[in-house]
């Protein structure tokens, strides 16, 4: 009785509510990574449709089947769907759905931030879609190389489409990222030690990592490409001291780190399906974290491997290839800990094991080609041929289709506690299988006689007709087994019949609740003492039910959960998270009126957008937070935990960590380029430098000290001092405005001044944030949210506001110091 | 790229070769311990498998130890193909645009999309772009290189005989990407000695 | 979170040594280091191979500062390998700087 009246009033607090509203207002973490994943599939499915039209095209020479401009969206829009509207969304959706319930929590960290992440990337999606049925969707490539990108020989708004539309969708990468981070380290069940999470965390965990630092450069290059084609500031234009190379350096900066992030997650799905299929535990959990830590470094050394044919001197891509062959090192680790797993167990092949063996065969294939194209004399014959085409293909669908097919047979009764209907997925599977390996493997030998990538036909004296013919059947055979795929998936979900717990007997904390799960997980959270949970306490999941573990109660209308150390996994607070809300969809509306006024190239009113932005943010912040100190709350056996709002180290502060930690490596990636061009481009030096002053330093200076000293004088009545920090980003602000406006030359005259431009801009972006965060400080003691114990508040704006004075004073020197020098 | 006409893009196929023929072996290892492992009917709790194995020598020495006599390969071979400098080289200047090449050998005009070389001299090609990148690519000869704006590069091209070869434009350019090849032209040594004197 | 950096710190290091190697070798060729004769090779390479045996020499000292925690948690062990890994990374990447020429 106790544990249905505890469910009852649980799910009251903590569910979606009905029709419309509830689908516009949802942050519920299963909610949203379902969504995602449906989306994702979705994506996929076009992306493969627009990959039959490729392989129809190629099937004959001197093909009439689509013109060349058509080919040129095929292609790009291809390769652009399935990386960033396909991958990425995947094993988000994945995450968001899982993560709380391997941790043993009960929600995300920031709910409302997934759902923002969701409507981005719808919204975002959509605007690509809807060019491509209008036919303008982006052409030059799914890396979009300038000049070919520029104005000059893209006129139309294919390029703009993708620049907006795919950066509107990293917004939710972005957000995903920070989420997903904070989640691991700070929300688990008490007792989950670093050493005790599942090694899907880990994998998570450095995935998220990556992503934090990999993305801004790209979003970066992006900007940058989009400001050259809307404004003409040139700094991809050689002719005025821009370089092309430098748009390849930042996009593949995060290229390459990108496809590895893609490979992390399906890795570590791998390693939690694995050891359930072979009834024995993972081989080498410590290998196996040290090896996908060393791969998460060492992936962003390679970059440079895309560019070996653009006369890069030889020195520097022996790095770029030193290291790409030393990343196959923890790749075999992984590889060799996952069989020697399988060896030391008793595997039996179900239908998930079939698709991981899928996995290992295709991937360990792609992996070997990689390791040939890491050679930089075997790369300057294979680069951008048919080869290339097959090797990411390769590694791409067998190291992350496989795994997620696999991944959906395992998770499918967990989603909607339901078993398989028919025994289609065998089949599907040898259609996939055989599909791919014959579009894909002959076309290693494709590229090897010489046909190039992207050509939109060839004739038949080249030699390539029986292989692009046979490829194009094969693709045909892979598109049948996923067709049989979805139709399989759409039976278990709707005609399966209901099916008991943990039809698997795995011990991962997913398992421990009714499926499919209910809207608040965990009736109560465990209190772990290994990795596999369940195996340790089989009956676990009805201890939870009955409210015997942590925090369970329902009180207050409260969305509760729990934050623990980041390395021991001692309770530290109690998270109180926030519920339904109009506030994600509107905002990412919003953001979509911005983007969309960039692309129709109304540039005046789409700043009003922003500004919308804000004051939704403002709103949204201003949400969270009480007016009074609660003390420390029972939490759970004779123990009590002070709420979030009371405890430094809040998940609200970690996520201003990383968000932070983003935006500085955006920074960087500005500097390098601001750097790269003077060391590079043509024409440097500049005909004009900027001119030699001393009154914006100075201010931005004092702005600077200001802001330093006056953020950490305010305590709980601090207004005066917050008053004064204010003052001081708005120094900075000022200071760097005039700089940029009356000091440096015009930003269309050369790269020099557009790249000073733009360093001038990050701060000046920052300054003006900082300072609005302290009007929001200033306000929120006046209203009594910060107060007593609550200042978590005044810490996380400290963050901010140093970051802004930081850049503010680090712009001002980059910028000054020529006009001094020189 | 698998039937060169040139030390260079031989010395490159023989790589391929020995690069295919150990990625099969590799292959072959991997694919055998799966299927073995997939056979093996252990018990659970059993002797704690040897972690060491797997870790140690199959994870961690097997691919150093083939890896770093791969890498080993590649930085030697990788140095003796760039265009050091030589008492007997050629230089022709390449000048790419959408969707033709135009060739400046020494001390003549230009060219449209045939390039003229000599046979057994290393040729180097100083590469740019008036437009778009390009690249420029003579399987049978060399490696690639790209053709961008802005930039100089050099490839070294060294064919064994004459004949004539196929080159391609290998970088996407726009919608004339595909018919964007040139040919080169291979002359023997009086050959060579007549084109430059024939074309002042 | 310090004791993850702590874990990371030999990769770190391999990082840091990466793009001070790549900055230095672009830097070089772009100001001509590389016709500056210093004894038997160029200032460029000397630059090289200084920097690289800095780098190297950090490693180590990483290393060696986790030298205790190699029988630690299991956070403490993985710091103890990716030390090691840091040193090898590090001496494997800049393998190029006595293998090539230097602006080729």
């Amino acid at each position: 009785m106790k544990a249905l009246k505890l469910h009852h009033d649980l799910t009251t607090i903590w569910r979606t509510e009905p029709g419309w509203r509830g689908v516009l207002r949802s942050v519920n973490h299963s909610d949203m990574g379902k969504r995602f994943i449906v989306g994702a599939f979705a994506f996929f499915a076009i992306g493969g449709v627009l990959a039959m039209l490729i392989r129809a095209q190629l099937a004959t020479p001197d093909s009439a089947f689509v013109g060349p401009e058509v080919y040129n969206q095929l292609f790009t829009m291809h390769g652009s769907i399935m990386m960033f509207l396909f991958a990425i969304p995947m094993f988000e959706g994945l995450a968001l759905y899982l993560l709380p319930k391997m941790l043993g929590a009960r929600d995300m960290a920031y709910p409302r931030l997934s759902a923002l992440g969701w409507w981005c990337y719808l919204f975002g999606g959509s605007i690509l879609i809807v060019a491509m049925l209008a036919g303008v969707a982006p052409d030059a490539g799914w890396f979009l190389y300038p000049p070919l990108s520029g104005k000059q020989w893209t006129p139309g708004i294919n390029s703009d489409v993708w620049l907006l539309g795919i950066t509107f969708v990293e917004i939710s990468a972005m957000c995903a990222a920070i989420e997903i981070a904070v989640s691991i380290l700070r929300l688990r069940a008490p007792g989950m030690r670093l050493d005790r999470m599942p090694l899907f965390a880990w994998y998570l965990l450095a995935t998220a990592a990556m992503m934090l630092f990999g993305f801004p450069p790209l979003i970066l290059g992006s900007i940058l490409l989009e400001i050259e084609r809307a404004f003409g500031w040139p700094f991809y234009t050689p002719a005025l001291g821009g370089s092309p190379l430098l748009w390849q350096h930042l996009f593949w900066l995060f290229g390459h780190p990108e496809v590895y992030i893609i490979f992390l997650p399906a890795a570590g799905a791998v390693s939690t399906i694995l050891p359930v299929m072979a009834r024995t535990r993972i081989l080498a959990y410590g290998a196996l974290v040290a090896a996908m830590m060393a791969l998460a470094f060492l992936s962003f050394g390679l970059w440079v491997h895309h560019m070996f044919t653009t006369g890069i001197p030889h020195m520097a891509l022996g790095f770029f290839s030193a290291a790409s062959t030393l990343v196959a090192i923890p790749t075999a680790v992984q590889v060799f800990a996952w069989i020697g797993t399988l060896w030391s167990g008793r595997p039996q092949m179900k239908l998930p094991m079939l698709y991981l063996i899928g996995f290992f065969v295709v991937f360990v294939l792609g992996g070997l080609t990689g390791v040939m194209l890491a050679v930089v004399p075997f790369d300057q014959q294979a680069h951008d041929t048919a080869f290339v085409t097959a090797h990411l293909h390769y590694v791409l669908v067998g190291g992350f289709v496989f795994p997620m097919l696999a991944a959906a047979y395992y998770w499918l009764p967990h989603f909607t506690g339901r078993e398989r209907v028919m025994q289609l997925g065998e089949t599907a599977f040898w259609l996939i299988f055989i599909g791919f390996n014959m579009t894909f493997f002959l076309m290693h030998l494709t590229g090897l006689l010489g046909m190039p990538r992207r050509v939109d036909t060839y004739s038949d004296a080249m030699g390539w007709t029986w292989l692009n013919l046979l490829s194009s059947v094969g693709s045909f055979v892979m598109a049948f087994g996923f067709a049989l795929f979805t139709i399989d998936v759409g039976l278990q979900i709707w005609l399966g019949r209901h099916h008991r717990r943990n039809p698997w007997q795995a011990g991962t904390l997913e398992w421990a609740m009714p499926i499919p799960a209910p809207a608040y997980n965990f009736a109560s959270l465990p209190q772990v003492a290994g990795r596999d949970p369940l195996y340790d306490q089989p009956d676990l999941g009805v201890v939870l039910a009955r409210g015997q573990g942590w925090l369970g109660a329902a009180r207050h209308g409260w969305r509760e959960t729990m934050a623990v150390d980041m390395v021991t996994g001692e309770p530290d607070h109690i998270v109180i998270l926030p519920g339904n809300s109009w506030l994600p969809i509107a905002t990412a509306g919003v953001l979509a009126g911005f983007f969309l006024t960039m692309l129709a190239g109304l540039y005046w009113i789409a700043p009003l957008f922003l500004v919308g932005v804000g004051v939704l943010g403002w709103r949204w912040a201003w949400t969270n937070g009480t007016r009074v100190d609660h003390g420390p709350l029972p939490a759970g056996p004779g123990v009590a935990l002070p709420l979030s709002t009371e405890a430094p180290g809040t998940t609200g502060w970690w996520g201003s960590v990383f968000a932070l930690a983003a935006s500085a490596t955006l920074f960087a990636s500005l500097l390098f380029g601001y750097a790269f061009l003077w060391t590079v481009a043509p024409d440097w030096p500049p005909p004009q430098l900027i001119a030699r002053t001393l009154l914006e330093p100075a201010l931005a200076l004092l702005g600077a000290v200001l802001a330093i000293v006056g953020v950490r004088r305010a305590g709980p009545d601090g207004r005066t001092a917050l008053a004064l920090a204010a003052g001081g980003q708005i120094a900075l602000f000022l200071a760097l405005v005039l700089l940029a406006v009356l000091r440096l030359p015009s930003p269309a005259s050369h790269a020099y001044a557009a790249t000073g431009a733009v360093v001038a801009a990050y701060a000046i972006f920052h300054a003006a944030l900082a300072a609005t965060m302290l009007a929001f400080a200033r306000a929120r003691i006046a209203s009594g949210h910060i107060g007593g114990a609550r200042l978590g508040e005044l810490r996380i704006v400290r963050l901010w506001s140093d970051h802004a004075a930081g850049a503010g004073v680090v712009s001002t020197l980059v910028l000054a110091l020529p006009g001094w020098i020189a | 790229m698998i039937d060169p006409a040139g030390p260079h893009a031989a010395a490159v196929a023989r790589l391929w070769w020995v690069m295919l023929g150990g990625s099969a072996l590799l292959a072959a290892l991997v694919f055998a311990l799966l299927a073995v492992a997939m056979r093996r009917r252990g018990t659970r709790d059993a002797d704690t498998p040897d972690t060491r194995v797997w870790i140690v020598w199959l994870g961690l020495i097997m691919p150093s130890a083939v890896l770093a006599v791969l890498l080993g390969y590649a930085l030697i071979l990788g140095g003796r193909i760039l265009p050091t400098p030589a008492s007997d080289s050629v230089t022709i200047g390449v000048e790419a645009r959408r969707y033709a090449w135009a060739f400046r050998h020494p001390g003549l005009g230009g060219t449209r999309n045939v390039l003229h070389m000599p046979a057994g001299r290393p040729v180097d090609l100083r590469i740019t772009s008036t437009d778009v990148i390009h690249s420029v690519w003579v399987p049978r000869l060399a490696g690639k290189m790209d053709a961008i704006p802005g930039h100089t590069n050099t490839l070294r091209l060294v064919a064994s005989r004459p004949g004539t070869y196929r080159g391609e434009c290998a970088e996407y350019c726009g919608p004339g990407h595909k018919d964007h090849g040139f040919t080169v032209v291979v002359h023997d040594a009086r050959g060579w000695a007549a084109f430059t004197g024939a074309a002042r | 979170m310090i004791a993850l950096v702590r874990m990371s710190a030999g990769l770190i290091v391999w990082a840091v040594a990466f793009c001070v190697l790549y900055a230095l070798h672009g830097l070089g060729c772009a100001r001509g280091w590389a016709t500056i004769g210093l004894g038997a090779t160029s200032a460029h390479r000397a630059v090289l191979i200084a920097a690289w045996l800095l780098c190297i020499g950090t490693a180590i000292g990483v290393a060696v500062w986790r030298w205790p925690a190699r029988t630690g948690t299991l956070v403490e062990r993985t710091g103890w390998r990716l030390a090691l890994v840091g040193v090898a990374a590090t001496a494997i990447t800049g393998l190029p700087i006595v293998t090539l020429p230097a602006c080729l």
